[in-house]
């Protein structure tokens, strides 16, 4: 117990010690000692490029619903961090469309428009929706209510655990909003 | 794929009551099997002995819309198709556009997760992708079965043809499954299914029913009876057709008459009652029997999935709500019916047009009672939702107590608190608003009824058009309709409360015990104690390979300890040895034979496992250590209790080997609950002990007598033992190193010391470090 401890004190210190310096290589103009990312769009893939070496990377953000284009881990395939993003905004015009292109995939979620239907059954609620995406129905466990993230933002998980997210409830239509209130926080 | 298979994957489906074609598309938008056309395309272009492994829905595209397309797996070729209506180079007729990969050029399968997006990436050996699928979260467990043909065949295993669209439909269906075990067609099947329990009580439910209905039959009697006495008695009377005498007389035979109805009434219903309720009962015991004997034949998963309280429930709460449908909804509800119809057939028969007036408005009220029960639900849900918010908030804080304490974070909790039972209150005084308003408004209605009949009724008393003794007896029938309708009203919320219970409880009666449970297999007699486990894979979810191709062999009397980071796998590997789970892939054989081949609970009876987390029943010392062996004597489980070094520590609690513990009793420390637990596994004497960290919770000191206890205890028998501590294992005969699912390291510990940069030896390292601290 007390080695797990120990141990892992040692490494929150020498990660600690890693931040502060990409802290520093961020801040880094483009080039020199500091990372380069791209987007390759055919394969889906991210790339991490310092000194020459081409790492294939992924980037996590770390408040995927307060922020997602900020504080934003970048870490390789063994999820070793290779580097930390502090905002999009920090980096220059190619590495920041290439993470904006990789978050985009990362942060994936059905954007819901409109409530179509919402019906219990047993044990499971079957909701019918439109999404940005395409129109969808899905399911969840009667006592898996939505969860409010923000004011009027809401996630919805389905027994399969994608994610459904209604950005502003007071946007819905009437009729969506009617079925949505008795769910609603 | 043949046609025979398709059938029996439909075979397969329908002991469930539904087809899984009918279920995916009743709770997908997505087809239930590869469109016809495409199977028919692909035929077309596959090889005379290429056949179809495996299949999966993508459901996005690109530009992550929704979209339709398949990504099979045939014994050669990874194929993807893409449904569209665009015109593509290599459309075929069906509309499908093609993406054909050799098996033989994928290298690797890379897989990337998003918050709703899985992407799954077949490299070649450049690291370049041959091909990108994007799915949503739903198609994961059949994307990951394709996933694993593609490495099976390209890691050479050996590959069987296989009923890709069962795959397909079983790995959609299962997180819908997983929420609804059992998934009946309808409500009138769960209804007629309830109702078959009752056929072995068909005589007291005959009994019953009868009772009820004659019950219903006298009840209108007393009604009549005065109208008759006014009009044949009273009235002719007054008006001196008949003398005191004779009018007396009736009178007299009149009141006889209602003694003896009331009597009856009573009697009918004592019956009704009396055999009802006790027949409810007996369904509820047959009920709760079945349910609680099935659920110790599930497996191990079974109860991972669902929550202990919810199972629990089921067997309490919702067999009582049963009892309550049956004993008493079945028949209220029919006599209701009854008493409805027969009212209305007396009133139009005493006259006709007062009894329609009364009967007409009846249905405009079951529908308005049966719309306000809707409108209830959708508020009964709010309030309900708000609830929860309100009860996991002090589900949360009262066992993170002393978190809260040491943050001090109590006002704020209190604060958070308030916020949710207010709107908890505000959620059921709307609910109360409504019902309030509603009910005494459905008696306006009726007493309208009742008006109308004395507007229209009452001139024509006077007019001689009707009877004053007909018009009494309307009177008093009409007080006779509030209390049937407001039954049939809420039938219908009865009705669903009592089905969703009872579906609550066929779910785990349908649930199929694991074949982990079953007892076909030979009896294990004697065990010598040979391990040997051959390129074992395993995953809990189907998609996570906890375990991944595991050999090893332990031999007869050798001690066996197993080390490595947490999560790597220990416990698992045990279990499966237990048999708490089957292997996925691969095989185990205890004494060489394959454990699938053993009977369980004999196997089970002649192996002793500790385990990590030990769980002591709530009773005393002396039952939980002779769980093991029932019928152990006193001196035996004392003597279990020493080698366990436990005999100390339970002679100085209050009532010795009687003091009770577990949940509710005496409380015990992680190390003395540990060391009752091995005196449990040392009782039975086995000759396999599996050892799950058995020396984690305690000190340095007791562990040396834990350790001096297992010294003893590991004579002559096989041991795997786990250890975080490594001088825990310092008799070990041999050392695995399990590292996320795979043996890393094998060897007696100086081997394991003589490798360089290996992970035992970095572990003894940093463990001598430590303790010259
Ligand atoms: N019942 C379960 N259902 C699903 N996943 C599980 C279950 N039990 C364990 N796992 C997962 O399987 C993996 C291996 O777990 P296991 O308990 O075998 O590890 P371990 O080596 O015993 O770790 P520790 O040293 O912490 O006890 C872990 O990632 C764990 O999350
Ligand atoms: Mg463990």
């Amino acid at each position: 117990m007390l080695l797990q401890i120990h141990c892992s004190l040692n490494e929150d210190r020498s990660q600690l010690k890693n931040r502060r310096e990409n802290d520093e290589q961020n801040k880094l103009p483009f080039g020199g000692s500091g990372f380069l990312l791209s987007w390759n769009e055919d394969e889906g893939k991210l790339l991490f490029v310092r000194d020459e070496k081409k790492i294939t990377a992924l980037a996590k953000p770390c408040f995927p619903w307060s922020e997602p284009f900020e504080k934003i881990s970048i870490r390789d395939l063994e999820s070793n961090e290779l580097t930390f993003v502090t905002s999009v905004n920090d980096l220059e015009a190619e590495s920041k469309q290439a993470l904006l292109s990789a978050l985009k995939e990362a942060c994936f979620y059905f954007a819901v428009v409109k409530i179509t239907a919402i019906e219990e059954d047993f044990e499971l609620r079957t909701w019918s929706v439109e999404t940005e995406q395409g129109s969808r129905r899905f399911q969840t466990k009667l006592n898996a209510w939505p969860s409010q993230v923000g004011e009027n933002r809401y996630i919805v998980r389905d027994v399969n655990k994608d994610l459904y997210v209604i950005e502003n409830t007071l946007e819905l239509d009437t009729k969506s909003q009617k079925l949505f209130w008795p769910l609603s926080d | 794929m043949t046609k025979t298979k398709k059938e029996n994957a439909n075979l397969n489906g329908k002991q469930l009551g539904v087809t899984a074609t009918q279920l995916i598309d009743r709770y997908t938008d997505q087809p239930g099997e590869l469109p016809f056309a495409l199977r028919n395309d692909l035929l077309g272009r596959m090889a005379q002995d290429e056949f179809i492994q495996a299949y999966a829905f993508v459901d996005l595209n690109a530009n992550y819309q929704l979209g339709e397309g398949w990504l099979l797996v045939t014994n050669k070729h990874l194929i993807f198709a893409k449904g569209s209506c665009e015109t593509g180079s290599h459309e075929s007729a069906a509309g499908y556009r093609f993406r054909q990969v050799s098996l033989k050029d994928i290298v690797k399968v890379r897989e990337i997760g998003g918050l709703s997006v899985k992407k799954y990436v077949f490299e070649d050996n450049e690291g370049d992708a041959l091909m990108t699928i994007k799915v949503s979260y739903r198609q994961d467990r059949a994307l990951a079965t394709v996933k694993a043909t593609v490495e099976a065949i390209i890691e050479g295993d050996e590959i069987f043809e296989s009923d890709a669209d069962k795959i397909y439909q079983n790995e959609l269906l299962a997180g819908i499954k997983e929420a609804q075990a059992s998934v009946m067609g309808s409500q009138m099947s769960v209804i007629w299914r309830l109702l078959s329990y009752l056929w072995p009580y068909r005589l007291q439910v005959g009994a019953g029913f009868i009772a009820a209905m004659l019950l219903t039959g006298v009840s209108l009697i007393p009604a009549y009876l005065t109208g008759y006495i006014i009009d044949s008695a009273v009235r002719p009377f007054e008006s001196g057709a008949l003398d005191k005498e004779q009018a007396l007389n009736m009178a007299f035979w009149a009141t006889g008459g209602l003694v003896l109805i009331y009597g009856l009434r009573e009697l009918f219903g004592w019956v009704r009652l009396r055999t009802m309720s006790t027949m409810g009962e007996l369904v509820a015991r047959d009920l709760r029997d079945e349910v609680y004997s099935h659920l110790h034949k599930l497996s191990l998963s079974f109860f991972s999935s669902k929550q202990t309280g919810s199972l629990i429930n089921r067997v309490s709460a919702d067999t009582d709500r049963i009892w309550d449908f049956v004993a008493f909804g079945v028949v209220e509800v029919t006599t209701s019916v009854l008493m409805l119809t027969g009212l209305s057939a007396v009133l139009i028969s005493l006259d006709p047009v007062l009894g329609l007036m009364v009967s007409v408005p009846v249905p405009f009220l079951l529908i308005a009672i049966y719309l306000h029960g809707e409108r209830m639900q959708k508020l009964f849900l709010r309030a309900w939702r708000k609830w929860s918010n309100l009860t996991d908030c002090i589900s949360d804080a009262i066992p993170g107590v002393k978190v809260v304490k040491a943050f001090h974070r109590g006002d704020e909790e209190v604060e958070k608190f308030q916020v949710k039972n207010q709107s908890v209150t505000g959620a059921f005084n709307n609910i109360h608003e409504v019902w309030t308003s509603f009910w005494p408004g459905l008696m306006l209605s009726i007493h309208a009824i009742v008006i109308a009949v004395w507007f229209f009724g009452v001139p024509r008393v006077f007019e001689g058009d009707l009877t004053a003794g007909v018009f009494v007896s309307f009177v008093l029938y009409l007080t006779m309709f509030t209390q049937p309708i407001e039954v049939i009203g809420q039938m219908a919320r009865m009705i669903n409360r009592a089905t969703s219970s009872a579906h609550r409880v066929f779910e785990i009666i349908d649930t199929e015990p694991s074949a982990v449970t079953s007892t076909i297999g030979d009896e294990v007699k004697q065990l010598e104690g040979h391990v040997e486990f051959k390129n074992v894979s395993f995953s809990y979810d189907g998609v996570r390979k906890v375990i991944k191709n595991m050999s090893f062999e332990a031999k007869p009397g050798e001690m066996i300890g197993l080390v490595g980071p947490s999560g790597g796998g220990k416990s698992t590997t045990t279990s499966l040895l237990a048999r708490f789970y089957d292997v996925n892939r691969g095989q185990i054989l205890v004494d060489g034979k394959p454990l699938q081949d053993l009977d369980v609970g004999s196997y089970r009876s002649k192996i002793g496992i500790v385990l990590q987390d030990p769980y002591l029943f709530h009773g005393t010392v002396l039952e939980n250590i002779r769980y093991a062996r029932p019928e152990a004597t006193l001196e035996e489980v004392m003597e279990a209790a020493r080698v366990a070094n436990a005999h100390d520590f339970i002679c100085r609690l209050p009532y010795g080997y009687e003091t009770v513990v577990g949940e509710r009793g005496h409380t015990l420390s992680g190390g003395e609950r540990q060391r009752i637990s091995i005196a449990r596994a040392v009782l039975r004497d086995p000759q396999l002990l599996i050892l799950d960290e058995a020396t984690s919770a305690v000190d340095t000191e007791t562990e040396k007598k834990i350790q001096d206890a297992l010294d003893r205890l590991i004579e002559g028998r096989t041991v795997f033992a786990i250890a975080h501590r490594l001088s825990t294992l310092k008799s070990a005969d041999r050392i695995l190193v399990i590292k996320e699912g795979e043996i890393t390291e094998n060897g007696t510990h100086s081997e394991l010391m003589n490798i360089e940069e290996g992970i035992y030896k970095n572990l003894v390292g940093l463990q001598n470090e430590f303790a010259r601290v």
